[in-house]
């Protein structure tokens, strides 16, 4: 076989490869994936299952979200009573068992650091996105110390953040694995929480992964906006868009290949 | 509601929610299948985004038997992306190369204007087989200046 240097082919795919994690420019044999394609995609399957599946260490999380400085955390987890009840039934995963651990604070903002569909995700970036939260945030607003929900769907984050008595909260919670993204974080915003308050109500960051994702520092800054919009605003939602990167998409043109 | 707003075509994302809804490979087989026939009972312009998510009980095996059975059903259309990883939405659909499985072993051709897009851009022979493109001369190539 040519060595990819070689091929010029080859090279352009590299090339295109550089900017995307799609799976392009995988060659055919036949009409077909090459053999080399069909394992990695499987493998790559595999790894997303795991991603899904494997539970949370919730004592070692404990220590590492601790060590952040914004207090001792607590934990909370759903009525799901098992991975694959979890999955199952979405409406037991936004329910909490138990909040007899949640202290009662006059804090403005409450954070939930929840597992989700990817535990792997919160290991992963649950704690550097919260010091880039604490960095960007903490001089202006006081912060409640950190909740860790486990069996969590985003709605979890209503009923703890109305035990906890904070005017708005912050979800970050592992968002279901992509094959090629097994690890992206998720941040749901909620300005006056309460339970009953739907997805509309909510404003989401989403692909939260650096490198290839979002970063922390963005995603801090992104969630500055939005918190001092909601404030002003009232609510947040649907009502409330993020204008801090409107300029993005000027510039880029529409390409027709003729 | 499709009929009142007349679209140009309409498509069932069949797996994309997950378990809660579909839990396994056989659930999402049948509800593809349970579409496509609804489609067609109404006179739809219907196609199937054939896919499945990583927390359902599902893999690309399914994916290939719902495929073909739709191909035998005489879907209108299906979804491809490239190597069946749709990186943005985080679930898995089908691949340029599964439509080209389909259409050689039914013996299925693209729609009309798409196949001589795909002739225009030497991409296609007259046999509907794809044909080996030089990337260094394809028209392709624009995509890289537009970074």
């Amino acid at each position: 076989m040519t060595e990819p240097a070689e091929r010029p082919d080859l090279q352009f795919w590299d090339e295109l490869r550089a900017v995307t994690q799609a799976r392009i420019g995988l060659g055919r044999i036949g009409d077909s994936l090459p053999t080399t394609r069909v394992l990695e995609f499987r493998a790559a399957h595999a790894a997303a299952r795991d991603a899904v599946h494997m539970p949370l260490d919730v004592e070692k999380f404990m220590g590492r979200v601790e060590q952040v400085g914004l207090g001792a955390p607590s934990v909370v987890t759903s009525l799901a009573t098992s991975r694959a009840e979890y999955l199952r039934r979405p409406d037991l995963g936004r329910q909490p068992k138990d909040l007899s651990e949640i202290v009662s604070s006059e804090d403005e903002i409450g954070i939930v650091l929840g597992d989700g569909l990817s535990p792997r995700a919160l290991d992963d970036h649950g704690v550097p996105m919260l010091e880039a939260l604490k960095a960007e945030l903490a001089d202006r607003y006081s912060i409640a110390a950190p909740v860790i929900a486990t069996q969590a769907r985003v709605a979890l984050g209503d009923h703890i953040a109305s035990a906890m008595g904070v005017r708005t909260v912050l979800v970050l919670i592992g968002e279901r694995p992509g094959l090629s993204v097994a690890d992206s974080l998720g941040i749901y915003l909620t300005h006056l929480p309460e339970p009953g308050r739907t997805d509309a109500d909510r404003n989401c960051i989403s692909n939260i992964h650096p490198p290839e994702g979002q970063g922390y520092a963005q995603s801090a800054r992104t969630v500055a906006g939005l918190l001092a919009g909601a404030r002003k605003l009232g609510r947040s939602g649907v009502a409330l868009k993020d204008t801090s990167r409107a300029d993005a998409l000027e510039g880029s043109e529409a390409l027709t290949l003729e | 509601m499709a009929r009142d707003l007349e679209p140009l075509l309409i498509n069932t994302v069949v797996g994309f929610i997950g378990p809660e809804y579909l839990y396994d490979g056989k659930q999402i087989v049948r509800a593809g299948l349970e579409d496509h026939f609804c489609g067609k009972l109404l006179g739809l312009p219907m196609g199937v985004d054939v896919c499945y998510t990583n927390h359902a009980e599902a893999d690309q095996d399914d994916m290939d038997t719902l495929l073909t059975l739709l191909g035998a059903a005489g879907v209108s259309f299906v979804i491809a992306v490239p190597g069946a990883d749709d990186v943005m939405l985080g679930y898995q659909s089908l691949s340029f190369h599964d439509v080209l499985y389909v259409r050689q072993v039914l013996g299925l051709r693209p729609a009309p204007e798409f196949e001589s897009w795909l002739s225009r851009l030497g991409m296609m022979g007259a046999d509907g087989r794809v044909l080996d493109v030089d990337a260094a001369g394809s028209p392709l190539r624009a995509l890289m200046s537009a970074r």
